[in-house]
């Protein structure tokens, strides 16, 4: 029953080139850090942000939901900050239910008389909707990927954008999202606000690393999941699957010298019993001149 | 335990590298055929369609559909009643054939219970059972029935979080849903997740089940058919939708010697085109099907069978012609077997790389049912009488919406 001892749990690590992040009050990462330092408060029901959708084409741009905006204006932040050509990296899209209000709005017609539903609102439909849209806008024909696993999604998306990553030895575009459900369907499954965030992981360290990530599966039992000390960040964590992250972009928030610089292990909830850890290694600047002088 | 599939070639330009072959050492299917894998083969052999007239529910649309006869009979078990919808009923009838139930607990016992990972596939997933929720809303309010159960039923990990579940196991979990691609490309990901160590058999599978969206979204985009779909028929007038679970349990080949069959290779791309056209000259299908053959370090000419994803809608499969003439010729023979089985839509992809594995066993080329007479722009070789033949290697092409791409090379493992 037991498996070899010499089981494979981690995965080879993987370089984080640019983050993006998106949700109430929060437009993008220096925002989303000046939060996760504690420098700027954060209010579960703050504005959301117009959306940055300059990369989508005038007719996308019509056509496209609130979920697609959110995933696209992701997806140029991570992509952007890295400074990778936006045709160039593989896409993994991670959402619990993707658009809501589509599929409200498609159950609901569904049950009047006429059963009427828009070919758009079809087509928008699907859950790799925002990929579409995507590499439309970018003229980009690597392989894209749609993934959900309920609370579960952000961990799975991580896991699927690493071990792509680590297997095919290509640049992943991995983007998280979650938006609300209008009534009635909120109250069977309550997502508390919109957020998403986004990452564009390498297999090699670039100029632009910003941190090294090493992804294991651990037993919960050794490891409990990471919670967030501010009472409306953890109200975040927990009210919204694509905010399982936080700790994670938390441990990257944090400010680091040289002398700081040390891993720090995140846990992130997974299929129980375990959990999904990442060893976070912050890249510095300091760092990087000592290994040029070496 | 930890020996690389990763092959010695490097990954370098747009080429993708040569990968060692995965096994597939069981695998399962049920659709309007039947239930089990030998009630496809058999109508195939026999060229008996699962198509019939509509008469799913009270939905009166002048279209053919592939429903599983029974389902309404066959709930899932009583312990995971929360999950009690069609498409979960629909994946607990196909895990309940041809052995498969026995061949994970077999993997569960080996490996562990958390070195068995469950990658499905899915389009709509249990949307059905929301549908009908909408239905019974509360005139006052609004409200739904309570429970709705959400998600069990209809959030996109519901059917492989009921696998999981129903064998009672710990290792990764993934709801893959990029439309007609979905369950292709549970194979890349299931190779993928070998590949990397963290676990030692995959759970590959797919399941899509009838529901209001898929019939009245694709009347709405005047993309059905009012007959027996035709695939590459110069009068094709679009699809017949069907519904369809397959799983096929996926392990690595020094695990599994005795294994016969096994992915050769896969492919995946994306149009970068238009959301629900395809592009016009295939090339996305293309470079996935380009893909496929440089993994699997073959040529054009080492492949003996092409399952096209062959809708039988017009763009598609005019798109799906162009691609492979140019990477094939006119000289592979390909068909569709959606004339069969209907658009499975999510789940196509694992029941057409099944019917590949099945044509492999048995040395079948399967004529394309209901096509009369093949579009005369076509240049592929499309065939309309089924032959009896070796057949070593099978590449099965999966497209769907968003542009989104797989192809699947399975074939015979040499010894």
């Amino acid at each position: 029953m037991n498996h070899p001892s010499d089981a494979i749990s981690s995965l080879k690590p993987v370089y984080l080139d640019g983050i993006g992040v998106f949700g109430p009050g929060i437009a993008d990462w220096s925002q989303a850090r000046a939060v996760l330092n504690g420098s700027a408060a954060f209010d579960l029901d703050a504005d959301v942000p117009p959306f940055n959708v300059a990369d989508l084409p005038g007719t996308e741009r019509r056509r496209a939901g609130k979920s697609v905006k959110l995933a696209v204006d992701l997806a140029a932040q991570a992509v952007h900050a890295a400074r990778i050509d936006p045709a160039q990296p593989a896409a993994v899209f991670a959402s619990t239910s993707g658009d809501t209000n589509v599929l409200t709005d498609i159950c609901a017609a569904l049950a009047t008389d006429d059963r009427l539903i828009s070919p758009m609102r079809f087509h928008n439909s699907v859950h790799n909707a925002a990929s579409g849209y995507w590499t439309i806008a970018q003229s980009n024909r690597q392989p894209t990927t749609a993934v959900a696993l309920h609370n579960l999604t952000a961990s799975a998306g991580l896991l699927e954008a690493a071990i792509q990553v680590v297997s095919e030895q290509i640049p992943v575009l991995l983007v998280i999202y979650d938006i609300p459900f209008p009534p009635p369907l909120d109250a069977a499954e309550p997502i508390a606000t919109l957020f998403g965030m986004s990452f564009l992981l390498r297999p090699e360290r670039t100029e632009h690393s910003v941190a090294q990530l090493a992804l294991s599966l651990t037993a919960a039992s050794e490891s409990p999941v990471d919670t967030l000390s501010d009472p409306a960040l953890e109200a975040l964590r927990t009210g919204v699957a694509a905010a399982r992250t936080l700790p994670l972009l938390a441990a990257l928030a944090i400010e680091r010298n040289e002398a700081t610089n040390i891993t720090h292990t995140v846990t992130l909830d997974y299929v129980a019993p375990r959990v999904l850890t990442l060893d976070v290694t912050a890249i510095t600047d300091a760092v990087d001149s000592m290994r040029n002088a070496s | 335990m930890s020996e690389s599939l990763l092959p010695i070639t490097p990954t370098s330009g747009t080429k993708s590298p040569a990968m060692c072959p995965l096994a597939i050492s069981h695998f399962t299917l049920s659709n309007a055929l039947g239930f089990g894998k030998a009630a496809t083969l058999t109508a195939l052999q026999e060229r008996r369609s699962g198509l019939k007239p509509c008469d799913f529910l009270d939905i009166a649309l002048d279209t053919y559909i592939g429903r599983v006869a029974d389902l309404e009979n066959l709930p899932v078990v009583d312990r995971l009643g929360a999950f009690d919808c069609r498409n979960n009923r629909l994946a607990q009838a196909a895990l309940r054939q041809d052995g498969f139930e026995l061949a994970v607990q077999a993997a569960k016992t080996r490996y562990g219970a958390d070195r068995v990972a469950v990658i499905v596939g899915t389009s709509t997933s249990g949307i059905l059972h929301t549908e009908l929720a909408f239905r019974e809303r509360d005139p006052d309010t609004g409200a739904l029935p309570s429970p709705l159960h959400y998600r069990e039923t209809h959030e996109l990990s519901s059917a492989p979080e009921f696998v999981r579940q129903y064998f009672e196991l710990t290792g990764p979990v993934l709801s893959i849903s990029t439309a007609c691609s979905s369950s292709a490309k549970v194979f890349a990901s299931g190779w993928r997740m070998l590949q990397s160590g963290l676990c030692d058999a995959v759970i590959a599978g797919g399941v899509d089940s009838l529901c209001l969206t898929t019939l009245y979204g694709f009347s709405s985009l005047e993309l059905v058919a009012n007959e027996p779909c035709r695939p590459a028929d110069t009068h094709r007038g679009g699809i017949s939708i069907g519904e369809s679970a397959g799983f096929a349990l996926l392990e690595r080949r020094p695990q599994a010697p005795e294994a016969a069959l096994g992915l050769l290779g896969y492919g995946e791309s994306v149009d970068a085109h238009h959301m629900s056209t395809p592009h016009p000259d295939g090339l996305g299908a293309e470079l996935a099907m380009q893909r496929a053959l440089d993994r699997a370090g073959l040529a054009a000419c080492d492949i003996d069978y092409i399952n096209l994803h062959g809708t039988a809608s017009r763009t598609n499969d005019s798109a799906e012609d162009k691609a492979v003439s140019r990477l094939f010729g006119s000289d592979v023979p390909c068909s569709s077997t959606k004339g069969w089985t209907g658009h499975t839509l999510g789940a196509a992809g694992i029941t057409e790389a099944i019917i590949g594995l099945l044509c492999i066993e048995h040395g079948l080329i399967p004529g394309s049912l209901h096509t009369r007479q093949v579009d005369p722009e076509f240049t592929s070789h499309i065939v309309l009488d089924n032959e009896t033949r070796p057949v070593r290697r099978v590449l099965s092409n999966s497209f769907g919406f968003g542009g989104n791409n797989a192809s699947l090379i399975m074939g015979q493992l040499d010894t």
